[in-house]
């Protein structure tokens, strides 16, 4: 918190690319609304635009963040209204300029702006460490971490937690995403723990890897707005989180994989108690 | 000049130099350019001319946020000229670099060192991936060095915590060691000798210590 009136501002980051950012910035917006929240989403991966295709929004976009830094329009005009989630709107990159053409001080002015407005500020940053990612967390009250439980994602994130301390800001909190609960349960993939015991953060939630993400994806359709998906069950926890409830973390197990899954659980217990610690 | 009282009053320097006992603490203030923190500098020691300040332990403070190699690296040049010792650079940014020292085989003589031997650089939290400690002297880390981090050490290096990255030691000092309460380094160095953890799945981790001998590094239980 900086101590300003208005709405928070929250952004999600992860060093590497392709580990979930911006499906994660859509369903937390998604969630965080569906909670009766204001929510507006920034899509601050300026020169690319994707923010409003995974939302579903794209045919809507008049205006995009660079009207609003170049003063051709206010911010909260410049917001895309989400007609399925009351609350929920979405504030467009430009795809024909890169992200030089914007600056962390009008990164700073246009979501200042848009915090009048909300209850939430999510900006949705983009990959690596350079000009983009300093704009996207620059405005930030606080930084969310997106990971998947790999080795070269753990490690771009633990970079970033490095960069986000040294900006002055609060320690990141971590969504880990795409844990596979089978290869968890044969010690194929890093676990929870194995995780924040290099990073060390607390931890935000915890997402399953899910088929109809991708699905949902691709109509534009987040999977916080499918009722019974896990994932989305896992986002709605999120929210939750953030918006200060105490939500146990989902429990990562095998589902519905007939008897082999069954026998598994039953040694999951053991073994994986203390598994894949290294 | 011709109205005193209209003389607006001088703004803060870039760089102040206070003394503290024997020992110096020079601190640059937030927004500061590196020539201007030089410049600053440099007038300081100047000022005191004839060596006033050689031989002393300096401590450097820089302004918060990502560490500024460059400005340290300048600075550190400067006081080394002044005959000082650096013994400490403090930060909130944590690529601290002290007085990067030449590898040993390229340095006039091992155990000689602008650095004393026991002028520890005390790092009071842990490495993160990407984030690189270089010092004339011993290192002590009080966390945990992560894989992807680095330490480059003139003398011995103790982790108070997991050491999973690269750590180099003895680069000035003959007879030094690396010692954690987990040493898993990707990449240990001691002197000319490397080696590199075994890979041992479900081990529990105990404090040990590594040193040169003959060659080749010797790991013992830490006790």
């Amino acid at each position: 918190m900086n101590g300003t009136a208005g709405g928070r501002i929250i952004t999600i980051t992860s060093g590497k690319g392709g580990v979930g950012k911006t499906t994660a910035s859509a369903n937390i917006g998604v969630a965080l609304a569906r909670r009766g929240l204001r929510v507006a989403v920034v899509d601050g991966d300026i020169g690319l635009r994707n923010l409003d295709v995974v939302m579903g929004l794209e045919n809507r976009v008049v205006y995009n963040i660079l009207h609003v830094v170049r003063g051709a329009v206010d911010a909260e005009r410049a917001l895309i209204r989400d007609k399925r989630v009351a609350g929920l709107s979405l504030l467009a990159a430009d795809q024909h300029s890169d992200k030089d053409d914007v600056s962390p001080e009008e990164m700073i002015e246009v979501c200042e702006a848009l915090r009048n407005h909300v209850d939430y500020v999510i900006i949705d940053s983009p990959a690596g460490i350079e000009q983009g990612f300093r704009n996207a967390v620059a405005p930030a009250d606080e930084v969310v971490l997106v990971t998947t439980p790999e080795v070269s994602a753990v490690r771009d994130a633990d970079r970033v937690i490095g960069l986000v301390e040294a900006a002055g800001k609060p320690s990141p909190r971590l969504v880990l995403n795409r844990i596979k609960p089978e290869l968890v349960a044969r010690g194929d993939m890093m676990t929870t723990e194995d995780v924040l015991d290099i990073l060390r953060v607390s931890i935000l939630g915890v997402v399953p890897e899910d088929g109809s993400i991708v699905a949902a994806t691709n109509r534009g359709e987040p999977v916080a707005l499918v009722d019974g998906s896990r994932a989305g069950q896992a986002f709605h926890n999120i929210a939750a989180r953030i918006a200060g409830e105490d939500v146990p973390l989902l429990p990562i197990t095998v589902e519905d994989t007939g008897l082999l899954g069954r026998i598994s659980s039953l040694f999951r217990a053991g073994p994986a108690a203390d598994g894949g610690r290294s | 000049m011709s109205n005193l009282r209209e003389q607006p009053v001088p703004p803060p320097l870039p760089v102040t130099v206070r003394g503290r006992g024997r020992s110096l603490r020079v601190s640059v203030r937030d927004g500061v350019a590196v020539d201007a923190a030089e410049r600053s500098l440099r007038e300081q020691l100047e000022r005191r001319a004839g060596g006033f300040f050689a031989g002393a332990p300096v401590s450097l403070e820089l302004p918060d946020g990502e560490l500024d190699l460059v400005l340290a690296q300048r600075l550190a040049a400067l006081l080394r000229e002044g005959g000082m010792h650096l013994v400490r650079v403090e930060s909130r940014g944590v690529d601290v670099e002290t007085s990067p020292s030449a590898p040993r085989s390229q340095a006039a003589r091992p155990n000689e060192s602008a650095v004393p031997e026991d002028a520890a650089l005390v790092v009071r939290r842990s490495l993160r991936s990407g984030q690189r400690v270089v010092h004339d002297g011993p290192i002590l880390v009080l966390g945990d060095v992560n894989p992807g981090a680095e330490i480059v050490a003139g003398g011995s290096v103790v982790v108070w915590g997991h050491l999973r990255g690269t750590v180099e030691a003895g680069r000035v000092f003959e007879d030094s060691s690396v010692s954690a309460l987990n040493l898993a380094p990707t990449q240990l160095r001691i002197g000319n000798a490397i080696a590199r953890a075994p890979e041992e799945p479900g081990r529990v981790p105990v404090p040990e210590v590594a040193r040169e001998r003959d060659g080749a590094i010797e790991v013992d239980a830490w006790s």
